[in-house]
């Protein structure tokens, strides 16, 4: 089992998450999305998984979420093989929180929320008291306390984010698949997002969030995959990965990181993205 | 209180039992209307008989147990069915704008019905197996070619192959009728298209009730779980939940139930368009309270429609059309007054 | 909630059951063996009983006008008849002249249902065969004996004839209609003993409609008693095979054309068949066909009614169209005899009568 190093505690992390040697292509395209993958996620972190568009990191979340089954490899979920567990077990496990979620009807939060208690129903019950009080308390948590009767198309993106998160969280999984979650959120938003993610890490949930932004995988991760064309360029503690050299190899642009207060700050490439490719840039008005 | 202020306050304690608590509110308004629906029609005279004349007149009597009573409780099972149809159409493909008449079901039972009156001799029973066998083959149908067809999402997919399969059975309706002879089989025909249940006895009742209601039964109980299928199919995934059989399940459900429905009383549209809208707006989206919402106004609805059908004029006016004259017409209002939203 | 949901949805399905089970069954209830009681087979083989002989009698559905004119050759008619239907063409129009009290009888939709039915109080209700599924069995839900008749063709008038004597105890008066109509028959058919197919002249029958502007030629279905009538007058219908479907079916002038018959019969419902004859004669592509340029483009015959349909005057339309396709073998026929005696005979008109009304009606290449 490799490991990725120790916490502060010094004891090995163990990975809960695994993959190995996955390789993935859709029905009907030629092109392999994922190629000979294979990473590990520690338990009770925040793992992102960082590279550029079409890298392929939410084929690689369809599968660790298991409704994408690899042509070959195999994924390992605390311990037993994916295939081994049944869709209620895997759903008591492991949660999603999807980039764009398409809700067509005006379901209000509440009676979204508690569609996250769907793992532990029978298909023919429906919710009682306690799932009720499951799911109010995970509205409550992701920060829309009393708007529980709000409907959906009425909230704004970052209240429809969060109200996402509720349901996922309403789930009690232990482990938090997130893809993109920032993608549309202010910085506010983002802020709050932020803090309750690390508010679940510190409690135990494992979580892994797919991103192509670097900055938010600085200020959030403890560990950072980088992806590139398919498979896994560099994976470890997220201060080893988030340098200039490392992430510019992923990007193909040149990227600059540095500290502030103790913090690192991925500067925005600045000029010479197109140089670096080869391109001539805008013309200029002669 | 006077007795008269009491009956004037009624309506208003009516509004807000519906407002409160909507189903309630609904199944008191469904037994009225069956209640009443009892004492309308054309005999002696147009409109209204009153219980005095009910109460002396035999053939008064005869009318009402063996012409309007099987009539009703068929319309009643008709909105019901149609409504709960539209409803779970509507939230497994997930658009607002879906009908049972939209994957070949309805057609394809108008098929089956047709091809037997015209080939095989139109006795009930047989019509009715027919029917059921070719919505089914419908359905279908529509799912193979849907899994052929290479453009677009599932959704997008299974629509159209529904149209087409729709419209292959309508037009072999239509070749049907051309081929049949208008004085013995077409008028069944033409006012099978158009839906009526001017012949309703109730051996054709109780051949409903069963599939009626095993359908709506196994509907209700997964009426939670519909929510979780309206959602993607990814999430619906991470919930735990298998959308391709769950799917599946609550389709025949809803199907065979209609079929059986169609097969009796024929094609009537709008009702599994309109009413499940007018539930949500009720009750809200939730198929908890807007499943059961939506067939008990369905019920409402067809009762009404029919009780116009058969009171109106002196012959009879074919149900459909008025379903769809008034259906039309509120889902105008609906869609002038709020915008329904399609999020993509 | 969820409760409350289920168990209001519980006692309406359980209210349905229950009402249900106190509905009155399906079959129709025995009656009891009475010393007057009459049995009669219908057109669907179907065998209805009556408690004594039906005094109050109704006529409903599409396609009436056969029946009631087929009941008022029996003289009990006039009494007994308590109500029919008045549709496109009108009963009155011609029966006023057989029974001076015809315009008080009750007179219906064609649409009219069971509930429009139930207050006339019949004893039996007559039907066309095919309306049986739309208005018969609701009759019969609510007791009410209906009996079905066909009309169509010779056999089953025949056939309806005798169903039509018992319901009105008056066996004796079916013999006679049969006899009369069977001595022309045979008459008919002794005329044209001898006819080989090659002599048999093509012919067609079309009917003229004119609709919301919209002008068509239909023919007639190949089960119909138009298609019989023309072969009993010995012409070969050309028609037959794209009349398969049933009901009128509109055949265009470029199928008229290939069809190129001997003879055509143009029935006209609405319009005067012989103005629409002048029409067509004077028309560049109708002079054209060879009928027509022959002189054989006939306007049918009727009075009041057309001869055509299936009426008890098809006796007539028969007679009359074999004079025209084979007038050499018919030459002793006196159409105006022939009228005479048909309503002299089948509906007991004096002769008066017959010049006053009868005459100055008909219509079409009659004579």
């Amino acid at each position: 089992m490799r490991t990725y190093g120790t916490r502060a505690s010094g004891q090995p992390e163990a990975a809960i998450l695994s993959a190995s040697g996955l390789s993935f292509r859709y029905d009907g395209s030629g092109r392999e999305v994922l190629r000979d993958l294979s990473l590990d996620v520690p338990a009770g972190a925040i793992t992102a998984i960082l590279g550029p568009n079409g890298s392929g990191k939410t084929t690689l979340l369809r599968l660790l979420l298991g409704v994408l089954r690899p042509q070959q490899g195999t994924i390992q979920v605390a311990g037993r093989l994916q295939q081994e567990y049944s869709r209620r077990e895997l759903g008591q496990l492991v949660g999603l929180v999807p980039q764009d979620e398409h809700i067509p009807f005006d379901f209000s939060i509440l009676e979204y929320v508690l569609l996250g208690r769907a793992p532990y129903l029978h298909p023919l019950a429906t919710p009682g008291e306690a799932d009720t009080a499951v799911a109010l308390e995970a509205v409550r948590a992701a920060g829309l306390d009393g708007m529980h009767e709000r409907l959906l198309p009425n909230l704004s993106g970052g209240e429809r984010q969060l109200a996402v998160l509720a349901r996922a969280l309403a789930q009690q999984p232990r482990i938090l698949l997130m893809d993109e979650p920032t993608a549309h959120l202010d910085l506010g938003n983002q802020g709050r997002l932020l803090d309750l993610v690390r508010d679940l890490a510190t409690a135990g949930t494992t979580v892994v969030l797919t991103t192509h932004d670097a900055n938010l995988a600085s200020a959030l991760a403890d560990y950072v995959v980088l992806m590139l064309g398919g498979s896994v360029l560099e994976a470890g503690p997220a201060e080893t990965m988030i340098c200039g050299g490392k992430l510019s190899a992923t990007f193909g642009v040149p990227i600059q990181v540095c500290a502030v207060d103790g913090r690192r700050v991925v500067l925005l490439p600045n000029g010479q993205a197109n140089a670096a490719k080869g391109q001539a840039g805008v013309p200029h008005r002669g | 209180m006077t007795a008269a202020q009491r009956v004037a306050r009624l309506p208003v304690a009516g509004v807000s039992i519906l407002r409160r608590k909507p189903l309630v509110g609904l199944g008191l308004a469904l037994i009225i209307v069956l209640a009443l629906s009892g004492l309308v029609g054309r005999y002696p005279a147009p409109y209204f008989l009153s219980p005095p004349v009910l109460w002396q007149d035999e053939m008064a009597q005869k009318l009402v147990l063996s012409l309007r009573l099987p009539r009703i409780l068929t319309a009643c099972l008709l909105g019901m069915t149609l409504a709960a149809c539209g409803t779970v159409l509507q939230m497994i493909f997930r658009n607002p704008l879906v009908e049972p008449g939209l994957l070949g079901v309805s057609q394809g039972a108008a098929f089956g019905a047709a091809l037997s009156i015209i080939v095989l001799g139109g006795s009930t029973l047989l019509m009715q197996g027919m029917a059921t066998l070719f919505a089914c083959l419908g359905l279908a149908a529509s799912t193979l070619l849907a899994h052929r067809v290479r453009y677009g999402g599932w959704i997008l997919r299974l629509i159209l192959a529904g149209i087409a399969v729709s419209a292959l059975f309508s037009a072999g309706v239509g070749l049907l009728k051309y081929l049949a002879d208008p004085l013995t089989e077409l008028p069944e025909l033409v006012f099978w298209m158009l839906g009526g249940l001017w012949g309703v006895t109730w051996a054709d009742f109780f051949y409903l009730v069963l599939p009626v209601s095993l359908g709506l039964v196994v509907l209700l109980l997964m009426r939670w779980r519909l929510n979780l299928l309206s959602l993607d199919d990814d999430t619906g995934f991470s919930l735990g939940a298998s959308p391709g059989r769950e799917r599946a399940l609550v389709l025949v459900a809803a199907v065979a139930a209609t079929s059986a429905v169609v097969a009796v009383s024929g094609v009537v549209g709008w009702i599994g368009l309109l009413i499940p809208h007018v539930a949500r707006r009720l009750t809200g989206a939730d198929a908890r309270r807007a499943l059961p919402a939506a067939i008990l106004l369905g019920g409402i609805f067809a009762v009404l429609c029919d009780d116009l059908a058969r009171t109106l004029l002196a012959g009879e006016v074919p149900l459909g059309i008025l379903a769809s004259f008034f259906g039309a017409i509120l889902f105008m209002a609906m869609m002038l007054s709020k915008n329904i939203r399609v999020q993509r | 909630m969820k409760r409350t949901s289920i168990l209001v949805l519980g006692t309406i399905l359980v209210a349905i059951l229950a009402l249900a089970a106190c509905g009155p069954g399906d079959t129709v209830e025995p009656q009891e063996a009475a010393h007057n009681q009459l049995s009669v087979v219908d057109a669907l083989g179907r065998t209805v009983e009556f408690d004594g002989l039906p005094q109050r009698i109704v006529v409903a559905g599409k396609s009436s006008l056969t029946i009631v004119d087929t009941l008022f050759l029996f003289p009990e008619a006039a009494d007994r008849v308590v109500g029919l239907v008045a549709g496109r063409q009108t009963p009155g129009d011609f029966l006023q002249f057989v029974d001076p009290a015809f315009e008080q009888k009750a007179v219906l939709e064609v649409e009219a249902g069971p509930e429009q039915i139930a207050p006339l109080k019949p004893d039996v209700v007559f039907l066309r065969s095919f309306m049986a599924e739309s208005l018969g069995t609701s009759l019969e839900q609510i007791d009410i004996p209906v009996v079905y008749v066909d009309l169509e063709t010779p056999d089953q008038y025949f056939r309806d004839l005798t169903s039509l004597g018992t319901v009105f105890g008056n066996e004796a008066r079916a013999a006679e209609i049969r006899s009369f109509y069977q001595s022309r028959l045979q008459r008919l058919e002794a005329a044209l003993h001898g006819l080989d197919e090659g002599e048999k002249p093509r012919m067609l029958v079309l009917q003229y409609s004119e609709q919301g502007g919209e002008v068509a030629f239909n023919v007639p279905s190949a089960s119909w008693l138009q298609t019989v009538e023309a072969e009993l007058a010995g012409g070969v219908p050309v028609w037959v095979e794209a009349a398969q479907g049933g009901g009128w079916t509109i055949v265009n002038f470029e199928q008229i054309a290939a069809w190129g018959p001997d003879a055509i019969f143009l029935i006209s419902y609405n319009t005067d068949p012989s103005q629409v004859v002048q029409r067509l004669q004077s028309d560049a592509r109708w002079g054209a066909l060879e009928a027509v340029q022959g002189g054989r483009l006939y306007a049918f015959a009727g009075d009041i009614y057309s001869w055509d349909q299936p009426d008890p005057r098809w006796i007539l339309g028969v007679t009359w169209m074999a004079s025209r396709l084979h007038p050499e073998r018919l030459d002793d026929l006196d159409l105006m005899d022939e009228v005479d005696q048909f309503f002299g005979q089948m509906y007991g008109m004096e002769q008066e009568a017959i010049d006053g009304q009868i005459l100055p009606a008909l219509q079409g290449d009659v004579r």
